[in-house]
């Protein structure tokens, strides 16, 4: 299928930086006030001069010197264990991470519960869980108990540590053991059953293996306990519009895409400036046909973030629908805010509103960035070398051909006479691929002159309603075309 | 006469030392500072043989009539001839001592002392000198005393500058007495010296003469503040004795004392020399032995058997009975039918009619009252008691004899060399037929039977028979027989307060120290308050109840409540607990007060070891609330202690268990560093933290367990309370009975293809959601 293309992934990926937390470096910064009876900047002064590792050591022993003098007194202890973190951090001393921890606990003796220590403290422990360090998981899950509600939902849960861990080395081993990560997850869950970070990894693990309303339940699970998850009502949202594709051709699954769109809808509110949710939006509005409003989520994404692939995003939209001229000036303007001239979104917006040479040429740029090109692109060459009596052979010819599906293969296949026209429409299982089954038998018509076929069978693939799909505006074109006949 | 001036400084200079030393340690260690002054109480009653050795004040006419000789060089020389230590607080410069013992072994001596003084504090404590004596055998006298001042002068003492004192100590009638001078003019870079002189006036075991020497002068110092011995350059000791008489010494070459015999005529010398003696550091917890410091002792005798017979001379005359006291005896036997019921109806007689008191002027300290006088009396020391409980218990067919104890605020001498350093009598009844061996105390003021006391656990003891051969050593209790045992219960919750019950029960020297703080403490219910309260600083201690403070046989307790006021807010408010082993080491032991490692100059004892153990039960104050284990107490298993600590659930409550045990040690200087750091662990070590938190999804869960229903409805609710739980076993269970009871029920399946999912069942949950799908639920 010739889906548009898009520079975005639709799927984030979890990214390692989110499971190990902000660092403890970045805690302390942002925890720096935390145990302080001191005016703010003092303690911002303490610590900048710490980082910025000017004397480092002339602090610890000024500290050292204070603490010897008055060993109860916490806010020195605290001072003291910052200044060795950071000095860790930078000298990846690990007699500086020991007297951290020291002092961390003297502080914690002093004055027990203190949040913004305890924080610090888990935050060491949770960085050696995910070093591998076994005894660190006790010591962990012993200060995380000790957080109260509002802090513990500041840090990631010990377990998805071990996670992390084992993700890591099963990754480094290469041998899986999913059942082991998703134990980890399932007790990441139970630890912190108001953090999001699990029940989404968990579920982006579960759709992997396509295993879709698992991965469902688990975020509505998620959702039960996290209230006002921009990221779990994105995940669920992903889920259902990955469940849709599953399916083998969403436009067969629509009920799904109505999911995702409300739960999309549904994060919007708490990440409005989420480009990315817009994105979708428009995405699936335009698979639901209500062109209106994908047009609309579009110049949301163009205000958010007016970068040259989602103008060209926009423009793209615009030229599926038909409004040429629309979709010509944000090219225009996509390509002033410095769009690749090999960006696909030239070709196709060319092609659909029948300016053939134009296309030709932005098709040569963007064969010339390819190292592997697919079954579509190939009869894109050929088409367009039809029509502008270009012969593309001898740069097709270069590249690799790569197959993504059966589906791919058949299209191919009766493209170039391997397959008959009956076992081509035998292949065509969903409306996705007979749209595609009755664009390329009707431009094949039109070649060879049956026009009447041609027609019937571009309306065929009209009819279809796969909104998305590049044939669709081709089919509507060459319809044009034969009706000026 | 033995008892010599010389040998009476050092001894009192000994006693001094380690009693006050020995004392603030076993009080430091074992309970708070405040509990000190209580913890002196019993130990004087205990310290009721008083040192048989002291001085006689000379009397003027006769001291005047004798002619001075100056045993030492001339102050100036002796000045010129030592390079003062500008480091030293003071430094002793020479102290010489000449001891002559006649024909008849009566002793003669002389000593010398001259000092530097380099230190403020060194004024104030070498300003006045005290000397104790024993006026019953001997005879003192001040031969000079003169100040060098540092620029040259000389300045003696003054005639009204020199007294003798009766020390005054309730209950106590006595001979002992002090020699107390004061110099003029003690100035930073004074030098101080003094010659005294004593004379044996009666001999207190006939032909034999024996005494002690300390090779440091030990002074007392300024405000009773316990004593000094400083450097010493040079000290030497002198004894002439006929030839024809053996003198046996013990030996003193570890200590770097030089021994030299020689003969001359008729008579023998011998001479010992120690130079340049290291300042004594006295420290808390050091050994009971003395062999920190330099120390010797001579005897004309090497046989324990003729101290034990002089003994038993000295103390069967005494064991006579009147009808009076036959009338008892035979009192006893009606009642008392076994060996074990007479020895503590013996114990139990003497604790009712005779009230200790010492009053033994002009007796020397040894010699009892008769048995009968005793009773009649209706007081005595420790011997007239003793004296009293043998008698007894012979009349009642117990064997049983006296037995001379050191006691432990005295150390523990070198026993190899036979002497009187003893300072308490008790019975020794010895294992016989329905007995095990006891060693029976009764000075105690109704001390737990058979009054074993930690004052006398492991120190030498001359047992007073005549077939005696060889000194004994008292048994010593093990550390878990020196217990502090705390029960806390938090059991009642009141608005936003809450009470716990708590029992303290004692063993060993716990027992005998609350027990005599309870007995003499005059505000003892506000006292006890207080002390109690440092378990927790933030409650009262709203009931106090002491048992069995006057039971002879059953232990001490002391039980009540405490009272937290705004713990809790009550409702679906958590309320939080934490307890720590520090709450019972604080209270029970001093761990707290350590010196650093640069600062310790001796090697640390903990002796005895002891044990400290407490139940801690936290209870949820309703169902609805729910355990929150934040952290938990460790174990610690190294040289110095044993603690562990255990936690459990039970029903609606968490109890604790803690058992510490601070192992007898004697750590070696070069390894203090290890025992600080490893106290500092366990002052450190983590606390228990606990909350009970009020939990929805374990009410609910608890509710719908308890209600025994098994409708789809309930099922699912479980499932879902199980899965939100991380209970996922369970939760498969009751979701394949909530399909079981409800197969077209779509929600049923969807849970159980959670379920299904989380146990790792995936195809199979695939199936389940697919089915729930299929029966419409939405997804």
């Amino acid at each position: 299928m010739m889906l548009f293309h898009h520079a975005k992934s639709n799927h984030p990926q979890l990214q390692r930086q989110q499971l190990l937390g902000a660092g403890v470096l970045t805690a302390i910064l942002l925890l720096i006030s935390g145990c302080s009876q001191q005016p703010h900047s003092k303690q911002v002064a303490i610590t900048s001069s710490a980082v910025a590792g000017t004397s480092a050591s002339t602090e610890i022993a000024a500290l050292e010197a204070e603490v010897e003098k008055t060993p109860n007194n916490a806010e020195l202890h605290y001072k003291l264990g910052l200044a060795y973190i950071v000095d860790a951090e930078k000298t990846k001393s690990l007699r500086s991470r020991e007297l951290a921890i020291k002092n961390f606990r003297q502080v914690l003796k002093l004055v027990p519960g203190n949040p913004a220590t305890l924080k610090l403290l888990y935050n060491i422990y949770y960085e050696d869980i995910v070093a591998g360090d076994e005894k660190a998981f006790a010591k962990a899950s012993s200060i995380f108990s000790q957080l109260s509600a509002a802090p513990q939902t500041e840090v990631n849960a010990p377990s998805l540590g071990v996670f992390l861990h084992k993700y890591l080395a099963q990754k480094k081993s290469g041998k899986k053991n999913l059942p082991e990560l998703y134990s980890a997850l399932l007790a990441a869950i139970h630890e912190q059953p108001a953090n999001d970070k699990a029940y989404i990894q968990l579920a982006k693990m579960y759709r992997e293996e396509n295993y879709f309303p698992l991965a469902l339940a688990t975020l509505k699970l998620g959702a039960e306990e996290v209230t006002h998850s921009s990221a779990l009502y994105e995940a669920i949202a992903n889920t259902y519009e990955a469940r849709a594709e599953a399916s083998g051709c969403s436009y067969d699954a629509t009920t799904y895409l109505s999911d995702a769109i409300h739960f999309y809808q549904q994060a919007v509110p708490l990440t409005p400036e989420s480009a990315e949710l817009h994105y979708a939006l428009a995405r699936l509005y335009l698979d639901k046909n209500l062109y209106q409003l994908a047009l609309h989520e579009s110049s949301i994404l163009v205000e958010l973030e007016p970068t040259a692939e989602n103008i060209a995003f926009s423009a793209q939209n615009y030229s599926i629908i038909g409004n040429e001229p629309k979709a010509q000036q944000l090219l225009e303007q996509a390509k002033a805010q410095g769009l690749s001239a090999s960006d696909a979104s030239f070709h196709e917006i060319y092609m659909n509103s029948g300016e053939w040479m134009k296309a030709a040429l932005s098709f040569t740029d963007y064969l010339q960035a390819q190292k592997s090109i697919s079954v579509y692109d190939a009869i894109k060459a050929d088409i367009i070398g039809q029509q502008t009596d270009l012969d593309f052979s001898a740069l097709i010819k270069k590249k690799q051909l790569a197959f993504n599906s059966e589906w791919e293969a058949a299209v191919y296949a009766f493209w170039t006479d391997k397959l008959t026209r009956t076992q081509f429409q035998q292949a065509a299982k969903n409306r996705c691929e007979r749209t595609e089954y009755f664009f390329y038998s009707g431009y094949r018509d039109y070649r060879a002159g049956k026009l009447a076929a041609a027609k019937q069978n571009f309306s065929a693939a009209l009819q279809q309603n796969t909104y998305r799909f590049i044939e669709r505006p081709l089919a509507r074109h060459f319809l044009v075309t034969l009706k000026s006949r | 006469m033995d008892n010599t001036l010389e040998k009476t400084q050092s001894r009192i200079a000994i006693t001094n030392a380690n009693a006050l030393l020995i004392l603030y340690r076993f009080w430091r260690e074992c309970v708070s500072d405040f509990l000190s002054k209580l913890f002196f109480l019993p130990y004087l009653l205990i310290l009721c043989l008083l040192t048989t050795s002291g001085f006689v004040l000379a009397d003027d006419s006769k001291a005047d009539s004798k002619k001075i000789e100056r045993i030492a060089p001339a102050l100036k020389t002796l000045a010129r001839s030592v390079k003062p230590d500008d480091k030293s607080e003071a430094q002793v410069i020479l102290r010489k001592t000449q001891v002559h013992i006649d024909e008849q072994l009566m002793s003669h001596a002389t000593s010398y002392v001259a000092v530097y003084i380099n230190s403020d504090e060194a004024v104030r404590d070498y300003s006045q000198i005290s000397v104790s004596f024993n006026s019953f055998y001997e005879d003192i006298a001040l031969e000079f005393a003169n100040v060098r001042t540092p620029d040259g002068k000389m300045d003696s003492i003054k005639a009204d500058a020199t007294q003798i004192q009766s020390p005054t100590d309730e209950n106590f009638y006595h001979d002992r007495k002090e020699l107390l001078f004061s110099l003029p003019n003690v100035r930073k870079g004074s030098i101080i010296e003094f010659q005294y002189r004593y004379t044996d006036t009666k001999k207190m075991v006939p032909n034999q003469w024996f005494d002690s020497f300390s090779f440091h002068w030990w002074e007392d110092r300024a405000a009773g503040q316990g004593s000094r011995a400083d450097a010493i350059v040079t000290s030497e000791l002198h004894i002439t004795a006929p030839a024809n008489i053996n003198l046996v010494s013990s030996d003193t070459s570890r200590y770097q004392i030089n021994e030299q015999r020689s003969t001359k005529g008729t008579q023998q010398t011998i001479t010992w020399t120690g130079k340049n003696l290291a300042k004594i550091e006295l420290q808390s917890a050091m050994t009971r032995e003395h062999n920190y410091a330099p120390y010797l002792r001579v005897s004309t005798t090497a046989k324990w058997n003729d101290v034990a017979r002089w003994a038993d001379n000295l103390i069967e005359p005494h064991l006579v009975s009147d009808a009076k006291l036959d009338e008892l005896i035979a009192e006893i036997k009606k009642t008392a039918l076994t060996p074990e019921a007479k020895t503590k109806a013996v114990y139990r007689a003497i604790q009712d009619r005779v009230r200790y008191v010492f009053a033994h002027v002009g007796r020397g300290g040894y010699e009892p009252h008769d048995a009968f006088e005793v009773l009649k009396n209706g007081y005595g020391d420790c011997k007239d008691q003793t004296v009293l409980a043998v008698m007894l218990l012979r009349k009642l067919g117990i064997a049983a004899d006296p037995a001379l104890i050191v006691t432990r605020g005295r150390g523990i001498p070198d026993m190899q060399v036979p002497g009187v350093s003893f300072d308490h009598m008790i019975v020794h009844i010895p294992a016989q037929n329905g007995l095990q061996e006891i060693w029976m105390d009764t000075t105690g003021e109704t001390s737990l039977y058979p009054g074993f006391s930690v004052g006398i656990e492991g120190q030498p003891a001359l047992i007073v028979n005549k077939d005696t051969q060889v000194i004994s050593v008292l048994p010593s209790l093990p550390a878990k027989d020196h217990f502090a045992e705390l029960e806390l219960v938090f059991d009642k919750f009141s608005g936003r307060d809450a009470q716990a019950s708590f029992k303290l029960q004692f063993g060993g020297l716990y027992e005998q120290r609350l027990r005599s703080m309870w007995q003499y403490s005059s505000e003892r219910d506000k006292y006890f308050r207080e002390l109690i309260g440092q378990i927790y600083n933030s409650a009262e201690v709203t009931e106090l109840t002491a048992s069995n403070a006057d039971n002879l046989w059953q232990p001490f307790t002391i039980s009540g409540r405490f009272t937290f006021t705004n713990v809790w807010g009550g409702d679906k408010d958590p309320i939080n607990y934490s307890f720590s082993i520090t709450q019972v080491t604080n209270l029970f032991a001093d761990l707290r007060n350590l010196h650093k490692t640069q600062d310790r100059k001796q090697p640390y004892v903990v002796d005895p070891g002891y044990n400290l153990r407490s139940r801690v039960v936290f209870t949820s104050p309703d169902r609805d609330h729910h355990l929150r284990l934040k952290t938990q107490g460790e174990n610690i298993d190294n040289a110095y202690y044993t603690l562990i600590q255990t936690g459990k659930q039970e029903n609606n409550r968490y109890v604790i268990t803690q058992d510490l045990t601070v192992k007898a040690v004697n750590v070696a200087l070069k390894n203090y560093d290890d025992f600080y750091q490893k106290t500092n662990e366990l002052n450190e070590s983590n606390d228990w933290t606990l909350s009970y938190e009020y939990d929805k999804t374990t009410a609910e869960l608890t509710a719908l367990e308890s209600n025994g229903k098994n409708d789809v409805a309930s099922l699912i609710a479980l499932t879902k309370l199980h899965i939100k739980n991380g209970a996922y076993e369970k939760s498969l269970a009751t979701a394949q009975q909530a399909v079981k009871a409800a197969p077209k029920k779509a929600e049923a399946y969807y849970v159980l293809g959670l379920a299904q999912g989380y146990n790792q069942l995936l195809p199979e949950s695939d199936a389940s959601f697919k089915k729930a799908e299929a029966l419409g639920y939405k997804l």
